[in-house]
């Protein structure tokens, strides 16, 4: 019987506890030794196979055209961050997506930029 | 704002634009950038050029009258009935004109400054970018030195005039190990060294300033073009940011004066339930409310222009005015719209128009979220360094004043651990 992952959302810190295990059109695909967590695609938009379902909402919405539509190797209908370099991190592909499956990279910023516009 | 506090030389430049307003800004201009046309205003600058209106507080040499902050703001309040569109293009000679006059070599004043303030050349600035805005400091666009030029890499978003400017005031990182407030550089980018326009976008309002994402990949930038210091980009925009906050202000107080002044000619001729609706306090209250408060905004303004003109540190009364401006030009034009009923939701009477532009001012030229985080900040060091001294210790004046064990600040979160020795 095939395994198949619960729904869940991707996991936002798997740049830090996840592995790059192999490379795909051009991005790192993300992995871990536990067999339910399954694959996510890209490194700056990850998009986590096994959540995706396909409504390709990520397509419509991206201004820069970052996603495409893509069959993975089970045959599901999914999409891949074939373009992440051209994201602006807008986020409004984690704002559509219906089941939480894409992780933008978080923007530069940090405590010291904000020292730095008070001081 | 009050004539009271005017001199004669402000009141006749608040006029003399009063009537440039009036007399020389086609309606048909308001109504087809409105209707998203994009193509820049560049007639309606160029006009105010001709006249001599753009940066007023600059140096008659370069193409301004030598007036103080104050004369500005008068100005920026006549132009701000136009709507936030023209408003801006009015004020950003202003904005990009006070880094160049500011930290420019004569060679950028004259071949930048001079025929900005002149209306023959069109200024954008480029400092929000996809990732940012507000949080300024984590720009990622470069510029990498290369024998005498820069390559510059990045983008930019909401640049009015992404569309239609001539050149761009762009901050970028120059540093990539110092401290956030010295990595970064300004520079002077011409629009034919290869800016690419990715994106136009569709505004509620504002419409019709050409706000667009800017590209800017491998570009060479001559190294004459930097504006001010190497990596002393926080001086450029500390200094910019007191023109742009402030036209901010003015701009939302024009906007809600005339959409008030609307408001109250409806009121007193409109009736229902056999009066003018001006007899009805709720009506007649806010226009209470909003007069006040567009005279309180007016105030703010008046008082971080003084400053500014001192050339003192201004950037708790910029913001102070950003704020409280913007909020309440905002809320007069829609009060207005309140007053008027349905037929001001319809695009009979302008205040639709006006209400979706001052929407805008709370958002841009730093969000008035980031405003209070300024003010606050300001306020904390002004009072916390105070001579304590110098003022009455009200502190003191309560009976109780002398129970000093009662006044607890912090306490150690183990005094009450079991002693394990």
């Amino acid at each position: 019987m095939r395994f198949i992952p619960a729904l869940v959302p991707i996991e936002k810190d798997y740049r830090v506890s996840w592995k790059v295990t192999e490379e795909h059109n051009g991005h790192a695909v993300w992995t871990t030794h536990r067999r339910g967590d399954g694959v996510i695609h890209g490194t700056t938009v990850g998009v986590h196979m096994e959540s995706c379902v396909g409504c390709m909402k990520c397509i419509t919405a991206c201004p820069t055209d970052v996603f495409i539509a893509w069959v993975d190797s089970t045959g599901r209908n999914v999409v891949d961050p074939v373009r992440e370099s051209e994201c602006i991190l807008c986020l409004v592909c984690e704002m559509v997506c219906p089941t939480d499956a894409i992780s933008i990279t978080k923007a530069g910023g940090s405590e010291d930029t904000l020292k730095s516009l008070l001081e | 704002m009050f004539d009271v506090l005017l001199s004669e030389e402000e009141k006749k430049i608040r006029d003399e634009v009063r009537a440039f307003v009036r007399d020389k800004v086609d309606r048909a201009l308001i109504l087809k950038m409105d209707s998203k046309e994009k193509e820049y205003p560049s007639e309606f600058v160029k006009a105010a050029g001709k006249e001599n209106l753009l940066g007023l507080r600059f140096p008659k040499k370069y193409g301004g009258r030598g007036l103080g902050w104050v004369s500005e703001m008068l100005a920026v309040e006549e132009v701000g009935v136009l709507g936030i569109a023209l408003g801006c293009a009015y004020s950003l000679p202003s904005i990009i004109g006070e880094g160049i006059e500011k930290f420019g070599t004569e060679e950028q004043k004259v071949n930048y400054l001079l025929p900005t303030l002149q209306g023959t050349k069109i200024g954008g600035e480029g400092l929000t970018e996809p990732r940012s805005g507000s949080d300024f400091f984590g720009t990622i666009t470069t510029a990498v030195k290369e024998n005498d030029t820069f390559i510059l890499n990045g983008e930019k978003r909401f640049v009015a005039g992404g569309v239609g400017a001539d050149y761009f005031l762009i901050y970028a990182k120059t540093s990539f190990e110092a401290k956030p407030h010295e990595s970064l550089s300004a520079f002077l980018v011409d629009r034919d060294d290869g800016v690419r326009v990715e994106e136009e976008y569709e505004l509620m309002g504002c419409r019709g300033m050409g706000a667009a994402r800017i590209v800017m990949e491998n570009l060479e930038i001559p190294e004459a073009n930097l504006l001010g210091k190497l990596n002393g980009g926080n001086d450029v925009f500390n200094a910019m940011m007191v023109p742009e906050r402030l036209t901010s202000a003015s701009g939302a107080v024009g906007m809600g004066v005339a959409a008030l002044e609307i408001a109250v000619r409806y009121a007193h001729k409109r009736e229902a339930f056999g009066r003018a609706i001006r007899r009805f306090e709720g009506i007649s209250f806010k226009v209470a409310d909003c007069a006040t408060e567009l005279d309180a905004a007016r105030g703010l303004i008046y008082l971080a222009a003084k400053v500014a003109d001192t050339g003192e540190w201004c950037r708790k009364e910029v913001s102070q005015a950003k704020t409280f401006c913007t909020e309440a030009g905002f809320q007069a034009v829609s009060e207005a719209m309140q007053i008027l009923g349905g037929i001001g939701y319809t695009d009979v009477y302008p205040i639709e128009h006006l209400f979706r532009d001052a929407r805008l001012a709370t958002i841009w030229t730093g969000s008035n979220e980031v405003q209070r985080l300024i003010v606050q900040n300001e306020v904390f060091k002004e009072i916390l360094s105070e001579d304590r001294s110098l003022k009455r210790d009200v502190e003191l004046d309560t009976p109780g004043a002398h129970k000093t064990t009662e006044k607890v600040y912090t306490e150690d979160p183990k005094k009450y651990y079991p002693d394990k020795s």
